[in-house]
C-alpha cells in the first residue's frame, strides 16, 4: 500500500513546498501603505556606483525610517534597455530612474512632469544645469552628475617627453596637435591612446559633428535632420571634416596601432594613468579606473579636440560637456506618496552633506550644483570644470534627441574606419546610410 | 473506445502529462501565441498601443539586408560549432568511457567549462583573445596570436566557435557517456581497444546503438548554437564592427536597441522557423537511420 | 603489442593535453582570484604575489552571500525535482500512449527549444506582471519547470523507448497499476537519464542570469548570479572580487558534480540500459 501512495506523497510534498514558497510577499515591488510607510525603487544605469547608491539608500533610510529604496541594478552586459522595458512592460516601473537624457525623452510620458520643482533647481544649480537638461522643453529629469570630455594628457608623461612644463592652452589647432605628438613619440613615448570601442568612436568622437554645427541644438538638430533626408551632407561640411582630418592625426600617432580595435577599457585606462601615453581621448569618468590604481601618476588635465587650423573655431578652445544621466520620477504606476517621497529623497541626494559627500568624492563625479562644499578629488573632473567656469564648453545637447542605436551603427563604422577597412568616403556613406534610414522614424 | 476506457485514458493523460502541459502551456505556449500576435501590430511598450498593422514588420524583416547577412553568418557559425562539438565530445566521450583509472577526473575536467555562465566565460575569452594570446604572441614570436583575434573578421568568428564548442563539449560529453551506458560492455572494451577494427567496430556497432544520445547531442548543440546570445554579447559584442553579430544578437539590438519592438520579435519569429525546420530535420533523418540499423 | 601500448599511451598523453587546454581559462581564473584586478589588467598570467583572501572576504560580503546561496539553493533543487518528475512520467506517457494529442504535444515541445528566449521575453512579463504574479521564487520555479519540461520530456522520451515493453508487461499481470509500474520498473531503469539531466538542469538554473533577473525584484530574493551586480560597470568588469565569487559560486555545483558522476558511472558498469 505504502509504495502505491508514496508517488503521490511525493507530488504533494513538492506542491506544498511550491506554495510554501510563495507564500513569502505577495507583491513586494514598489508601494505604500496606509501607516505612511513608502517604499521606493531605484532603477540604476550607473552600474560602477551601485555600492555607493546602496550605502545611500541605506542613510537615508536611518533618517527617515518610513522610506525604504530598492536598488534595481542594471543587468550585467549592459542590456539596460531590456530590463527598463521589461519593468515597465510588466507593470512594475521604478519609482526613480537614473537614465540617460536619450532614454528620458523616449518614455517622456512615462514620467512625471516636473515643472513645480523647476524654480527651485534652477536656483540650486549651476548656470545652464536645469536649461540643458531640458527634454523638449520640459523639466523631466533632475540632473546630478556632469561629464566633460577631450583629449586627457598625462601631465609628466607629455613634460618628460618636451623637456618642459606643457602649457595645455598653447595647443589651439590641429597643426600645434601634431607638432607636439611629434615631438612626444620622437622621445619614444607613444601619443595618444585612441579607444576602440564603438562608443567612444560613435558617441563622443563622431558625435561631435553635430554638436559642432553651431551652439544651438536646434540648430544642430536641423543639421541631422537634414542628413536623414538628405538635403545635408557630409563630404562638404567643415565640421565633420575637421574632426576627421584631427582623427587621421590621432589614428597616426595611436598608441594601440597595431591593433586598434582591442579596445580593453581598463588596459587603456592604465596604461595612460601609468604614462605609457601621453593623451588619451576619454572623459572625466575614467577616474572611477584611474583613481584607485597603485603607482599611477598624479597630474592629468585636458585639452579640447583641435578641429582646424584656426585657434578661433567653434570647438578648438572648448570641450565637450553634459550632464549624461537624469533622475527621473514615475507617472505610470506609482502613488501620489511614492512621487513625493522620491522627489524629497532627490533633493536630499543633491543638497545633503552625505548626499553630495556620496557623489563627489566616493563617486568621483563632478555635481553641477553651486553649494557644494567637498571638494573633489577627481583630478580630470577638476580640470574639466575650469573650462566649464570659463564657459568653455561645447553643448552636446543634441545627442538627447538622436536615435538610441546611432552610436553603435555609426560607431561600427569608425572602427572599419579606424582599422583601415573603408575610407573616408566609404564611411561618409555607411554613416549617412544610416541617418537617411531613420528619416520618418 | 468505450466510455470507461476513454475516462481511464483522460485519468492517465492528466496525470501524466497534466503538470508537464499546463506549465508547458502557461510559461511557453501562452507567451509565444502572445508574442506571435504582436508582429502583427505596432506595439511598444512605450504607447501600450496595439492596433493591427498586417504584415508590416514581416515586410521590414524581409527588407533588413543586414538580418539576412547575419542569419548566413549564424547559419556558418551553427554548422562548424555543431560538426566540431560532437565530434571532438563523442571520441572523449568514447575514450572515457573504457573504466580506466583516473577517467573520472578526466570527464570533470572536460565538463568544468559548463560549470560558469556564459557572460562571465565570455569576458574571462575576451581578456584571453585580446591580451594574453597576443602578450604570448609577442614573446614567442606566434605570428597567429600576434594581435587579437577579436578584431579581425574571420578570425572573430573562430574564436567564437572555439568557445561555444569549448562549453559544449563537456555537456554534450555527458549525454554520449549516459547513451554508451545502452552499450554492452565488451563492445565498449572492443571499441576502446586500438586495433584494426576498431573505426569498423565504432561505425557498425556503436553508432546504431548510440544514435538516441547522437539525435539529441545534435539537436540540442543545434538549438543552442543557434539561440548563443550570451558568449556573442560578452565575447565579441558583435564586432568588430558588426560583422559577428549573431541572429538573436541582432534581433535584441533590433527590439531594444534601435527600438523597432515588432521588428525584432518578426525576426525573432523567422529565426525559430529557421531553428525548428533544420532541427526538427535532422532529427527526422536521424531517426530513419534508427530505424533502418 | 608493443605498438598498441605505445597508442594508448599516445592516446593518454592527448587527452591529457586537451585536458591542459580546458582547465587553462578556470587555472587563470582560480590564480587571478588571489591578484587585484590591477594586476590582472597588467598580466594576467603572473602569479598571484601571496595567498590574500581578500578578494573573497569582499565578495562575499558585497554579494551578500549567504542569502543568495540559500535562494538559488531552494530555486534550483525544487525547479529540478519538478522538472524531473514531470518530464520523465511525460516522457512515459509519450512513448507508450502514441495518441494524436501525445504527438502534437510532443512536437510542440520538441519546437520550443529552438525558441529564442527573447520572442517570450516581454509577452511573459507583461502577463505575469499584469496579474501581478511576478517577484515570487514559486512563480520563478513553475517558469523553469514550463522552460525545462520539454527538454526533459525529449531526453526521457529517446531513452524510455529503449526499454523493452515486456518488462511492464509482465508487471501488469501481477496486478500492479500504471502508476505503480512507472515508478517501480520503469523509474529505476532510468537512472543514468536523471543523474544527467539533475546535472546539466542544476548548471542552467544554478547560472541562469536573465529569467530570474526578470522574475525576482526584491533584493531578499536575489539568487547568487544577481548578486553578482557591483562587479560589472558600464564598460567594463571588476574581475578580481568577480572570479573570487565565481569560484565561491561553482563550488557547491563541482562536488554535486563529482558526487553524481559516481552514479552515472554505476550506471554505466552496471549496463543499466539494455
Amino acid at each position: 500500500m505504502l509504495k502505491k501512495v508514496a508517488p503521490w506523497l511525493a507530488l504533494l510534498l513538492i506542491l506544498s513546498l511550491l506554495a510554501a514558497c510563495s507564500q513569502g510577499k505577495g507583491k513586494s515591488g514598489a508601494s505604500s501603505d496606509a501607516n505612511g510607510e513608502v517604499k521606493l525603487t531605484f532603477f540604476n544605469t550607473s552600474a560602477e556606483v551601485n555600492s555607493v547608491f546602496e550605502k545611500l539608500f541605506e542613510t537615508y533610510h536611518e533618517q527617515n525610517p518610513k522610506v525604504t529604496i530598492e536598488l534595481i541594478p542594471t543587468p550585467i552586459g549592459g542590456a539596460q534597455l531590456e530590463k527598463f522595458q521589461s519593468l515597465l512592460a510588466s507593470n512594475n516601473p521604478p519609482t526613480i530612474s537614473n537614465l540617460d537624457p536619450g532614454t528620458i525623452l523616449q518614455y517622456k510620458d512615462k514620467f512625471l512632469d516636473l515643472d513645480s520643482e523647476k524654480s527651485k533647481y534652477e536656483g540650486l544649480t549651476k548656470a545652464g544645469a536645469v536649461e540643458n537638461a531640458l527634454l523638449d522643453g520640459k523639466f523631466l529629469g533632475i540632473p546630478w552628475t556632469a561629464q566633460g570630455y577631450g583629449l586627457l594628457y598625462n601631465k609628466r608623461a607629455v613634460e618628460e617627453a618636451i623637456g618642459g612644463t606643457f602649457d595645455p592652452a598653447s595647443i589651439k589647432t590641429r597643426d600645434d596637435l601634431e607638432a607636439l605628438f611629434q615631438k612626444i613619440q620622437a622621445a619614444g613615448k607613444a601619443p595618444v591612446m585612441l579607444h576602440g570601442a564603438d562608443w567612444s568612436l560613435g558617441a563622443h568622437y563622431l558625435g561631435l559633428t553635430y554638436s559642432l554645427q553651431s551652439k544651438d541644438v536646434d540648430t544642430n538638430l536641423k543639421f541631422v535632420k537634414g542628413l536623414e533626408d538628405g538635403t545635408q551632407s557630409l563630404a562638404n561640411n567643415a565640421a565633420f571634416n575637421g574632426l576627421m582630418d584631427t582623427f587621421d592625426v590621432l589614428k597616426k600617432y595611436n598608441a594601440r596601432s597595431k591593433d586598434p580595435l582591442t579596445a580593453d577599457y581598463n588596459k587603456d585606462s592604465s596604461d595612460f594613468a601609468k604614462g605609457n601615453a601621453a593623451f588619451y581621448f576619454m572623459g572625466d569618468w575614467t577616474w572611477a579606473v584611474i583613481g584607485s590604481l597603485q603607482g599611477r601618476d598624479q597630474d592629468f588635465g585636458v585639452i579640447p579636440v583641435p578641429i582646424s587650423n584656426n585657434p578661433a573655431d567653434y570647438g578648438n578652445t572648448q570641450i565637450a560637456y553634459s550632464e549624461p544621466k537624469l533622475l527621473a520620477i514615475d507617472n505610470s504606476g506609482s502613488s501620489p506618496a511614492q512621487q513625493e517621497a522620491a522627489k524629497k529623497f532627490i533633493e536630499w541626494l543633491v543638497t545633503s552633506d552625505q548626499g553630495q559627500k556620496a557623489i563627489v568624492s566616493d563617486m568621483g563625479l563632478a555635481l553641477p550644483y553651486k553649494d557644494v562644499k567637498v571638494k573633489s578629488t577627481n583630478v580630470i573632473s577638476n580640470a574639466v570644470n575650469e573650462y566649464v567656469d570659463q564657459e568653455k564648453t561645447i553643448n552636446i545637447g543634441v545627442i538627447n534627441y538622436l536615435p538610441q542605436d546611432y552610436w553603435a551603427k555609426t560607431g561600427a563604422s569608425m572602427q572599419k574606419y579606424l582599422a583601415n577597412v573603408i575610407d573616408r568616403q566609404g564611411l561618409i556613406d555607411e554613416v549617412q546610410a544610416y541617418w537617411k534610414s531613420q528619416a520618418g522614424k | 473506445m468505450t466510455r470507461k476506457q476513454w475516462m481511464r485514458n483522460t485519468g492517465i493523460f492528466l496525470l501524466f502529462g497534466g503538470p508537464s502541459v499546463i506549465a508547458f502551456m502557461a510559461v511557453v505556449v501562452i507567451p509565444f501565441v502572445v508574442g506571435l500576435y504582436l508582429t502583427f501590430t505596432n506595439w511598444d511598450v512605450n504607447t501600450g498601443d496595439s492596433s493591427l498593422v498586417g504584415l508590416a514588420n514581416y515586410k521590414q524583416v524581409w527588407l533588413d539586408t543586414v538580418f539576412w547577412q547575419q542569419l548566413w553568418f549564424t547559419l556558418r557559425y551553427v554548422f562548424c560549432t555543431v560538426v566540431l562539438a560532437n565530434v571532438a565530445a563523442f571520441f572523449i566521450a568514447l575514450a572515457l568511457t573504457g573504466g580506466r583509472r583516473g577517467e573520472q577526473w578526466l570527464r570533470t575536467g572536460f565538463f568544468t567549462p559548463n560549470l560558469i555562465g556564459g557572460i562571465v566565460l565570455g569576458y574571462l575569452w575576451q581578456t584571453l583573445f585580446s591580451q594574453v594570446l597576443p602578450y604570448l604572441g609577442e614573446k614567442y614570436g606566434w605570428s597567429l596570436f600576434a594581435t587579437s583575434w577579436l578584431t579581425d573578421t574571420d578570425k572573430a568568428f573562430w574564436a567564437l566557435v572555439i568557445v561555444t564548442a569549448w562549453q559544449l563539449i563537456g555537456y554534450l560529453m555527458i549525454i554520449y557517456i549516459a547513451g554508451f551506458a545502452g552499450v554492452p560492455g565488451d563492445i565498449l572494451e572492443a571499441a576502446n581497444m586500438d586495433g584494426a577494427s576498431r573505426m569498423a567496430i565504432i561505425r557498425k556497432i556503436m553508432l546504431p546503438l548510440t544514435v538516441p544520445a547522437i539525435v539529441i547531442c545534435i539537436f540540442v548543440s543545434l538549438s543552442r548554437s543557434f539561440l548563443t546570445y550570451d558568449i556573442n554579447l560578452a565575447l565579441t559584442k558583435g564586432g568588430p564592427f558588426n560583422s559577428t553579430e549573431l541572429a538573436t544578437y541582432h534581433i535584441v539590438q533590433k527590439a531594444f536597441l534601435s527600438n523597432e519592438y515588432g521588428v525584432g520579435q518578426a525576426e525573432a519569429v523567422v529565426l525559430f522557423a529557421v531553428v525548428a525546420i533544420v532541427a526538427l530535420t535532422q532529427s527526422y533523418l536521424l531517426k530513419r537511420l534508427e530505424v533502418e540499423s | 603489442m608493443t605498438a598498441q601500448r605505445w597508442l594508448v599511451s599516445l592516446k593518454t598523453i592527448v587527452l591529457y593535453v586537451l585536458l591542459l587546454v580546458f582547465l587553462t581559462p578556470f587555472l587563470i581564473i582560480i590564480m587571478n582570484s588571489f591578484k587585484t584586478t590591477e594586476q590582472f589588467v597588467d598580466n594576467p598570467l603572473s602569479l598571484p604575489q601571496g595567498l590574500t583572501l581578500d578578494n573573497y572576504t569582499s565578495a562575499w560580503d558585497s554579494m551578500n552571500f549567504w542569502d543568495g546561496f540559500m535562494n538559488s539553493l531552494t530555486i534550483t533543487v525544487l525547479s529540478v525535482l519538478v522538472i524531473l518528475l514531470f518530464s520523465s512520467m511525460t516522457g512515459y506517457l509519450f512513448v507508450r500512449f502514441k495518441w494524436r494529442v501525445n504527438g502534437w504535444l510532443f512536437f510542440a515541445m520538441l519546437a520550443s527549444l529552438a525558441l529564442p528566449f527573447q520572442v517570450l521575453m516581454i509577452p511573459l512579463v507583461m502577463l505575469y506582471g499584469n496579474l501581478g504574479l511576478l517577484d515570487s521564487k514559486a512563480i520563478l520555479i513553475f517558469m523553469y519547470a514550463g522552460f525545462g519540461v520539454p527538454f526533459g520530456v525529449f531526453t526521457f522520451h529517446g531513452f524510455i523507448k529503449g526499454i523493452p515493453y515486456e518488462l511492464e508487461e509482465s508487471a501488469f499481470m501481477e496486478g500492479s497499476s500504471r502508476v505503480h509500474t512507472f515508478f517501480r520498473i520503469v523509474l529505476p531503469l532510468l537512472k543514468p537519464v536523471f543523474v544527467t539531466l539533475i546535472v546539466l538542469d542544476v548548471l542552467w538554473i544554478w547560472n541562469d542570469y536573465l529569467l530570474p533577473s526578470l522574475v525576482l525584484l526584491s533584493p531578499d530574493y536575489r539568487t547568487l548570479p544577481l548578486s553578482t551586480y557591483n562587479f560589472f560597470s558600464s564598460y567594463s568588469v571588476d574581475f578580481s572580487p568577480l572570479m573570487a565569487g565565481l569560484i565561491m559560486t561553482i563550488i557547491p555545483v563541482l562536488v554535486m558534480y563529482l558526487f553524481l558522476q559516481k552514479q552515472i558511472i554505476k550506471g554505466i558498469t552496471e549496463g543499466a540500459l539494455k
